[in-house]
């Protein structure tokens, strides 16, 4: 069996095999792990066809308790420290494989729209960080609808952290401000978690600097 | 040590990286979209959702979700732990494996916390036996490149920490940057002899940073040589792992009626794993360097087969053509020791039955032992040594093991060879302290002793190259 340079490094890392892995003579076990780590980057190149992506390690489900192996890659076009995770569990004769890249698509125009919707209500907003904990298949690929995700008719799992100015609210009463923000976001249909951290001032530290924080659910 | 974290705080984060899908992806400690929020906030999200989690399942290995349940509510009165803020969460991206990793922030000491979950997988292990023959190892160099890129200004207090795999990078990590303050190792692996030797001086100048926070009866933490300070604390009772539950994060957690933590010292580490810890080095000291990795390999595959609980398994470990030799050098090497220390063996035989494993294959062991020459002999014919074990009114138990487990023969053949030559007092099981691989000038100048043997024969080698030389003229 031929293996790139990179496969090999991966199954190295999660077999003991060595010798085998570098003549290409895999055992049954490492052959499957190759098939896997085949199919989630195909499913990555069909899913995402304007990325480019490397397949730089894997936990593999064997000894956990989990159903799923998690896969970690890269992306060439996106400059982030940390690994992005494809998770890949066995259904049959094929994987079943989710992954959380969606969310470097649609981060930037989720902003946008949370970030007016909050100046139009008025509330000095510092920053505002959205992520996602769910993982979406191959049915949401490059074109996965912001509008869609943000009113929670796809449901990627919604997470917006909102930071706003303490020194430029008039009102020091953060439950209702929580209630403010509720309400506002609801009113546009979004759907989610909130998670709201008022710092002391706009060159404030995020946590050093911190002089409330909670949850709220819409 | 500066921390303003207790024990308990240190070990109940520990047992938070491991949290994973409690209730749902929310319920996941080490995930990118926690940062920024408090330790106090994942609390209460996950036992928002307490009703979704399944009481009975394990949601990481040997920890259930009501044991998950336990240690939330044990939380929640803790002010000061709740108020620790997730500042980054990493997940490895460079050597496969995985790895993941968080830094916190205590607002109340301006401490920074940075906590190295120990990967779960049994793909840990190849990391994990790697350190036997790679100084350092992949992940060792990813943790410190990951923790050398963290913007630590302004903090007052470096803390690192960390569980298994974890515990030994939070401890590599403190070896080799000055900058850490305080390091808690929770059942972390230690150092090979090579490594010891060629970080002697840094090891001596910061090991005092470095507490190992150990479960009495745990059996990664007995891995290797140990660096830093040790307390032992008592264990609690085993669940469906078994003996494999004395490695979990949870299992030195003890709770009171009102659901408060705490742990317990104990006056020093379990008899048995004490015994299993000296041998261990004493064998690895006994393999040349040029087939370590091959020993390496054949220990993990060993020991992930055998937490497993699979006895099948396990054989198959032993007698993989890839793994019999090294194998058979162990099993060897634990026969001889055995004569030696027999106290030895009963360890491995209490172990082996709190696991759940046929101890049938002791009973082989025996055998060779007493009949080493016999066994390399006839051993190639398995009816012929099974009817000498019948005539000798052998148990029905060890026969029909021997019969469904033939592939054994080669190994026990290859077993009875090797026993003849290990001396295994020939090697010392005590860890090797950084101390003795080192000169010690003054506190701000020390050389290894590797490093002045280099020295020495570098010099012998130049002098001899000159002599010869003004010879030749």
């Amino acid at each position: 069996m031929d293996l790139t340079a990179s496969e090999k490094k991966v199954l190295n890392g999660i077999s003991f095999n060595t010798e085998e892995i570098e003549s290409g003579n895999l055992r049954e076990s490492d052959a499957a792990l190759l098939t896997e780590m085949r199919a989630v980057g195909k499913y990555l190149i069909e899913k995402y066809p304007n990325f480019h992506f490397e397949i730089t390690g894997c936990e593999p489900k064997s000894g956990t308790t989990r159903t799923y192996s998690e896969w970690y890659f890269k992306s060439a076009e996106i400059d982030r420290e940390s690994a992005f995770i494809a998770m890949s569990e066995e259904a049959g004769d094929y994987y079943k494989i989710r992954d959380a890249f969606f969310g470097q698509l649609i981060r930037e125009p989720i902003t946008e729209k949370l970030l007016s919707i909050l100046n139009n209500a008025n509330l000095p907003v510092l920053n505002i960080e959205v992520s996602f904990w769910e993982y979406l298949g191959e049915e949401y690929g490059e074109e996965i609808s912001p509008e869609k995700v943000l009113t929670g008719e796809i449901d990627a799992g919604n997470d917006f952290k909102i930071f706003l100015d303490d020194s430029k609210l008039v009102d020091k009463d953060y439950q209702a401000i929580m209630e403010k923000i509720k309400t506002c976001l609801q009113a546009n249909n979004i759907s989610g978690q909130v998670y709201l951290v008022i710092l002391s001032g706009e060159n404030a530290d995020a946590a050093r600097d911190r002089v409330f924080s909670d949850s709220i659910l819409l | 040590m500066n921390s303003c974290l207790s024990i308990e705080e240190i070990v109940l984060i520990n047992c938070l990286l491991y949290c994973e899908n409690l209730g749902g992806p929310r319920g996941t400690f080490l995930s990118i979209s926690q940062e920024s929020r408090t330790i106090g906030d994942f609390v209460d999200g996950v036992l928002h959702y307490a009703t979704k989690i399944e009481n009975d399942k394990e949601y990481s290995t040997g920890v259930t979700g009501a044991e998950y349940k336990q240690l939330m509510w044990a939380i929640r009165p803790m002010e000061h732990l709740k108020k620790i803020i997730i500042m980054q969460v990493h997940y490895e991206s460079e050597g496969a494996g995985g790895g993941r990793s968080a830094l916190l922030f205590d607002p109340t000491a301006n401490e920074a916390i940075v906590a190295f979950k120990g990967t779960q997988s049994d793909a840990e292990w190849i990391d994990n036996v790697s350190g036997l023959y790679q100084v350092p190892t992949a992940f060792q160099d990813n943790a410190l490149n990951w923790f050398k890129s963290l913007d630590l200004d302004g903090y007052d207090t470096i803390t690192v920490t960390g569980h298994s795999k974890g515990g030994n990078k939070a401890k590599f990590i403190t070896i080799m940057d000055d900058r850490v303050d305080n390091c808690f190792s929770f059942d972390g692996q230690g150092f090979s002899d090579e490594f010891i030797r060629k970080y002697s001086p840094l090891i001596v100048k910061n090991q005092s940073k470095i507490l190992n926070i150990s479960a009495e009866s745990d059996f990664v933490n007995i891995l290797l040589n140990d660096v830093g300070k040790k307390q032992f604390y008592l264990g609690t009772n085993y669940g469906r792992l078994g003996f494999a539950e004395n490695h979990c994060p949870n299992a030195i957690a003890f709770y009171d009626d009102i659901g408060e933590m705490s742990l317990h010292e104990a006056p020093g580490q379990d008899k048995k794993m004490s015994a299993l810890d000296k041998m261990l080095n004493s064998f690895i000291r006994s393999i040349r360097m040029s087939t370590k990795e091959k020993v390496a390999n054949m220990l993990g595959s060993v020991i992930v087969n055998a937490s497993s609980g699979d006895t099948d398994k396990l054989v198959y470990s032993f007698s993989d053509q890839n793994n019999s030799d090294s194998a058979a050098k162990l099993i060897a090497y634990t026969l001889r020791y055995k004569v030696e220390k027999p106290k030895m063996v009963d360890s491995v035989r209490d172990i082996l039955q709190q696991n759940g494993f046929s101890t049938n294959m002791l009973g082989a062991i025996n055998f060779v032992t007493n009949y080493d020459l016999l066994m390399e002999i006839i051993g190639k014919k398995p009816e012929v040594v099974i009817s000498i074990l019948k005539m000798r009114h052998t148990s029905d138990n060890l026969i029909q093991f021997l019969r469904k487990h033939m592939e054994l023969f080669d190994l026990l053949v290859s077993v009875s060879r090797k026993m003849r030559h290990i001396n295994p007092l020939k090697y010392s099981g005590d860890d090797l302290r950084a101390e003795d691989a080192t000169i010690i000038i003054n506190s701000s100048f020390m050389i290894s002793r590797r490093t002045v043997s280099f020295l020495v024969f570098a010099a012998i080698l130049v002098t001899i190259t000159c002599i010869f030389i003004l010879w030749l003229r």
